[in-house]
């Protein structure tokens, strides 16, 4: 069984494709296992992956059911010990394997976090958002690795919780996947919050890459799919649901730092939404935002710190009235 | 910003030969006045003997991880094999990480400070990278007379005696207020202190095939580019102290991936990345051209003049009736660069969008067969593109007023005036200046579509077209929607567009044609609402400017409709973009007669509906120039 599974999804994709797989081939790390689902290409994407002659490579099809879906049918197919994701259009370093497989090998961690890069709309490669995080937890722990018994635990798990979500960051091992049932919320776009938040929780030890080992890149070609004005903006309200009531279950919940850095992410998102839908459906997006909060459990507004930004959570907790521009 | 890697040695230092290389174990055995420190980059952590001037190392590793790490991640994947030169190498920082990354490569290192090249041999030697070598040189422009045979030669075998002995000295200097700094030139005045190193003439690079440059070379950057043009060059990054040709990344050998910041200004950075969609890398420039015979051959000569292969011209013939585009196609017959496309004639915006379609650049740009883009306009502005990979540059603009005798007088804009431009963070650029400029500032002034170049992927993706059935003011739908989702538009003011006023123009004609500019506004509203946009104000407030416009010289008989149907979208305006919108502007700031009790009418009707964002569904035979000019659903005038 290889060291890593290496799983990316792909619709539609076409030329693009090759930015994320040729990345991977390229690896100077030679030992993992490649899975590319194809969910439902209707372009010459299968033809493009037919022909890459690659014995480490596996393709999986499946009809049109979305990303989450997709990445929960390659972790299904994953041999690998560790399992990361990496998005068609996305790439990886020449050295990120090797730098993951290193942080493996010297500490054993169930959840590998690495830096990233972030190339702007306008070109700009960037060290990825969450630059500063990475930064304090390496001062936090310049061992590069913590299990729950580090002195600095509490502060570590808060910082990683408030790390972006972001899906390429991260190694998880396959044991961990199997025996909590980590998936990513089927049907679900915005689901990256979901899972790094439960994988964190269900992690004994993390390892921290303070090298980059993905390239995350923002562009006209292809939008993000969850860049547009439209309903799928309401899946973050789904997902945000789905993670606070699933978090709450966890032992890291009762620690005020690490439920103010999950509901901090979660309301950063769903704010970065609540400004960028059409219009016509902020009123409403607002509304459902607030029945989420309702129907949560009550601690998570129980918090002891500054971890949520006050007047952001305002927003969420105050119905909208009147014209939703007026707000 | 001092140079990386570029550490002070003692004053009147001595430029060294090939200096003892410190063997030894790991960590690397530190070189006189060096001290140990950790290096992470490419996956790789190393101990690293470094020269002891803290801000030298902090700016070193800052590089590291801002600059050089998200530069070659982006850039993925590089290969297994390659060769990098490392120009301006310091003790290492960037060169030994990305040698023990990259086992596969071979990396060159050039250094001219002694010391700091001291550090770099024993940090080579100590840590036994077999794949980096150092040289104590400093890489420049060359001179004739210079042995450029015989300095290749010796480069290709790593003689590093020989290259002592054949690399001519050249003058650098350290400005006494920058710690560490070093750059080529000799010195002149108080504070400046003179050097003289070996150097490599650039042109001797090629001998090593390199395909990964990372430049940090002050004031060399241009001639090392230069002499890199014809070598195929994958990759380059690095820093440059001022801005160089764009040309350099763009026409040269290869296909190189470029990221090139300019130290200290944070606007600028040469850029090169592949474009997915496979567009050619350039820009054209569509001329919409009907009967525009007396000025479209100068607005084309002007539009290529000092611009290269990158620039092209689409002049589109909107059947045109006096042989305007044969003209065009006569006197540019042998420009490749031209291309004329006849087509039926069917207005400005549909010649645009036909233009833009024929096109198959990464840029594209539209301008007016009448006007007269100044010398270099577009050639600059593409390069303000390869500098700020902004979705839309511009360029000044001018009015132009034929005179009597046949001469041009030239008016500058507003925009000279206005404090919200002189306000800017001008900073030098391609011989003039340049500054971001935010997108709220130009949205409320004058539509100035033309004098600006914009990202071909950027308007495909945000479906940014004219609006064919539009006839005029299809220009501020465009305005609006491009500047609203840029953001911020780079400006490069020492450009500018000759815009000429003359009678003929199809907005000064007081005809139906005024009503386009009203169901351009009601389109603008649907599209920013079905978009989420936030900060509808500068709409309405184009909206004004545009109701005073266009009334100051509205044909006499048109004026009552023109008043009521102008109320009428105020209040829809109001109803679907909300209050906020609306802040900072008053109904009575519209001078058209008999607007303020049509609205209070239209106001009366609608009071308690609450149709909200629907309401821009709203539409209305008023708003449309056709059924205006043919009369249908306009009421009978009173008596």
């Amino acid at each position: 069984m290889p060291l890593l599974t290496c799983i990316t999804t792909t619709h539609n994709d076409g030329a693009l494709l090759a930015t994320g797989v040729r990345s991977v081939l390229a690896q100077g790390f030679a030992d993992f296992e490649y899975i590319v689902v194809d969910d439902g290409s209707t372009d010459d994407t299968a033809d493009r992956l037919a022909a890459i002659a690659d014995p480490r490579l596996r393709v999986l099809r499946q009809a049109n059911a979305g990303l989450s879906s997709a990445r929960n049918r390659g972790v299904d197919h994953a041999r690998g010990d560790y399992v990361c994701f990496l998005d068609a259009d996305d790439s990886r370093p020449d050295w990120a394997f090797a730098a993951i497989a290193r942080a493996i090998g010297e500490h054993a961690p169930d959840v590998v976090l690495c830096r990233g890069v972030l190339r702007e709309i306008r070109g700009e490669p960037l060290p990825f958002y969450d630059s500063g995080r990475f930064g304090a937890l390496a001062d936090l722990c310049p061992e590069g690795a913590a299990g729950r018994d580090h002195p600095a635990a509490a502060r570590i798990w808060a910082e990683a919780y408030g790390l972006e979500p972001q899906a390429a960051s991260k190694a998880v091992a396959r044991a961990l996947i199997g025996t909590r049932g980590l998936r990513f919320p089927d049907g679900h776009y915005f689901e990256d919050v979901f899972f790094h938040s439960l994988a964190l929780a269900a992690a004994g030890r993390i390892a921290f890459v303070q090298t980059p080992c993905f390239t995350y890149f923002r562009r006209y070609a292809r939008p993000q799919i969850t860049a547009t004005a439209g309903e799928r903006r309401f899946d973050v309200l789904a997902v945000m649901r789905m993670t606070l009531d699933a978090f709450a279950l966890t032992p890291d919940f009762d620690d005020p730092a690490c439920r103010g850095a999950v509901l901090a992410s979660c309301l950063k998102l769903a704010e970065w939404c609540a400004t960028m839908i059409a219009r016509p459906q902020r009123a409403g997006f607002r509304a459902l935002a607030a029945t989420v909060l309702a129907l949560a459990d009550p601690r998570w507004l129980d918090l002891a710190d500054t971890a949520v930004d006050p007047a952001l959570l305002d927003r969420f907790l105050v119905l909208p009235g009147g014209h939703a521009d007026a707000r | 910003m001092p140079a990386e890697d570029a550490p002070a040695p003692a004053p009147g230092a001595a430029p060294a030969g090939t200096p003892d290389a410190a063997p030894g174990a790991a960590p690397a055995a530190a070189a006189p006045g060096a001290a140990p420190v950790e290096v992470a980059a490419f996956g790789q952590r190393l101990r690293l003997a470094a020269p002891s001037a803290g801000f030298i190392l902090t700016d070193s590793l800052w590089r590291l991880r801002e600059i050089y790490e998200p530069a070659l991640a982006a850039a993925a994947p590089l290969g297994a094999a390659g060769v990098a030169i490392d120009i301006g190498a310091g003790f290492g920082a960037f060169a030994l990480p990305f040698a023990r990354a990259f086992p596969g490569w071979t990396v060159w290192c050039f250094e001219p400070d002694p010391a700091a090249f001291a550090a770099l041999a024993a940090n080579i030697a100590g840590l036994g990278i077999a794949n980096a070598l150092a040289l104590n040189l400093a890489v420049g422009a060359g001179a004739a007379g210079d042995d450029i045979a015989a300095i290749a030669s010796a480069l290709a075998g790593g003689d590093a005696p020989a290259l002592a002995r054949l690399a001519p000295p050249r003058s650098y200097r350290r400005p006494a207020s920058l710690q560490g700094y070093l750059e080529a030139g000799t010195a002149e005045g108080e504070g400046m202190t003179g050097q003289s190193f070996p150097t490599l003439p650039a042109a001797a690079l090629a001998a090593l095939a390199p395909t990964l440059v990372k430049l940090v070379a002050p004031r060399s950057e241009t001639a090392i580019l230069e002499a890199l043009a014809e070598v195929p060059v994958e990759v380059i990054t690095g820093e440059t102290w001022s801005p160089v040709a764009a040309g350099l990344a763009y026409r040269a050998a290869g296909w190189r991936q470029t990221w090139l910041p300019v130290a200290g200004v944070p606007a600028l950075a040469l850029r090169r990345a592949p474009d997915p969609g496979g567009r050619r890398e350039g820009l054209d420039v569509v001329v919409p051209c009907h009967n525009a015979r007396p000025w479209v051959e100068d607005c084309v000569a002007a539009i290529l003049e000092g611009a290269d292969e990158a620039v092209g011209v689409i002049v589109v013939d909107d059947g045109a009736t006096d042989g305007s585009g044969e003209a065009v196609a006569r006197r540019f017959a042998d420009d490749r660069r031209v291309r004329v496309h006849r087509k039926e004639n069917a207005g400005c915006a549909s010649a645009r969008n036909r233009g833009r379609m024929l096109s198959d650049a990464t840029h594209i740009a539209f301008a007016d067969a009448d006007d007269l883009p100044g010398p270099g306009m577009f050639a600059g502005l593409l390069d303000l593109a390869r500098y700020t990979g902004a979705e839309v540059v511009q360029a000044g603009f001018e009015t132009l007023w034929a005179e009597a005798d046949g001469g041009l007088r030239r008016e500058p804009s507003y925009e000279a005036t206005d404090w919200a431009f002189g306000n800017l963070a001008w900073t030098p650029f391609g011989g003039g200046e340049m500054a971001p400029v935010p997108a709220a500032v130009l949205l409320v002034g004058q539509p100035t579509i033309w004098r600006r170049v914009y990202r071909r992927d950027f308007l495909d993706a945000r479906a940014i077209w004219f609006p064919e059935h539009i006839r005029a003011f299809d220009d501020q739908l465009f305005q609006h929607l491009t500047l609203y989702h840029a953001g911020s538009v780079p400006m490069a003011r020492h450009l500018a567009y000759g815009y000429r006023q003359h009678p003929g123009q199809d907005i000064r004609q007081g005809d139906e044609r005024a009503f386009y500019a009203l169901e351009m506004f009601r389109l603008l509203a649907r599209r920013a609402l079905a978009e989420g946009w936030n900060g509808m104000g500068p709409i309405v407030r184009s909206y004004v400017n545009t109701l005073n416009w266009n009334w100051a010289n509205l044909r006499p008989d048109l004026q009552a409709p023109f008043a009521a149907a102008a109320a009428e979208l105020w209040a829809v305006l109001e109803g679907a973009l909300g209050p906020a919108a609306f802040a900072g502007v008053a109904a009575g700031e519209v001078r058209a007669t008999g607007f303020a009790p049509a609205l209070r009418q239209v106001r009366t009707r609608l009071a308690g509906r609450a149709a909200g964002e629907a309401l821009a569904f709203l539409d209305s035979c008023a708003l449309h120039t056709p059924l205006v000019r043919a009369g249908i659903g306009r009421p009978p005038a009173p008596g």
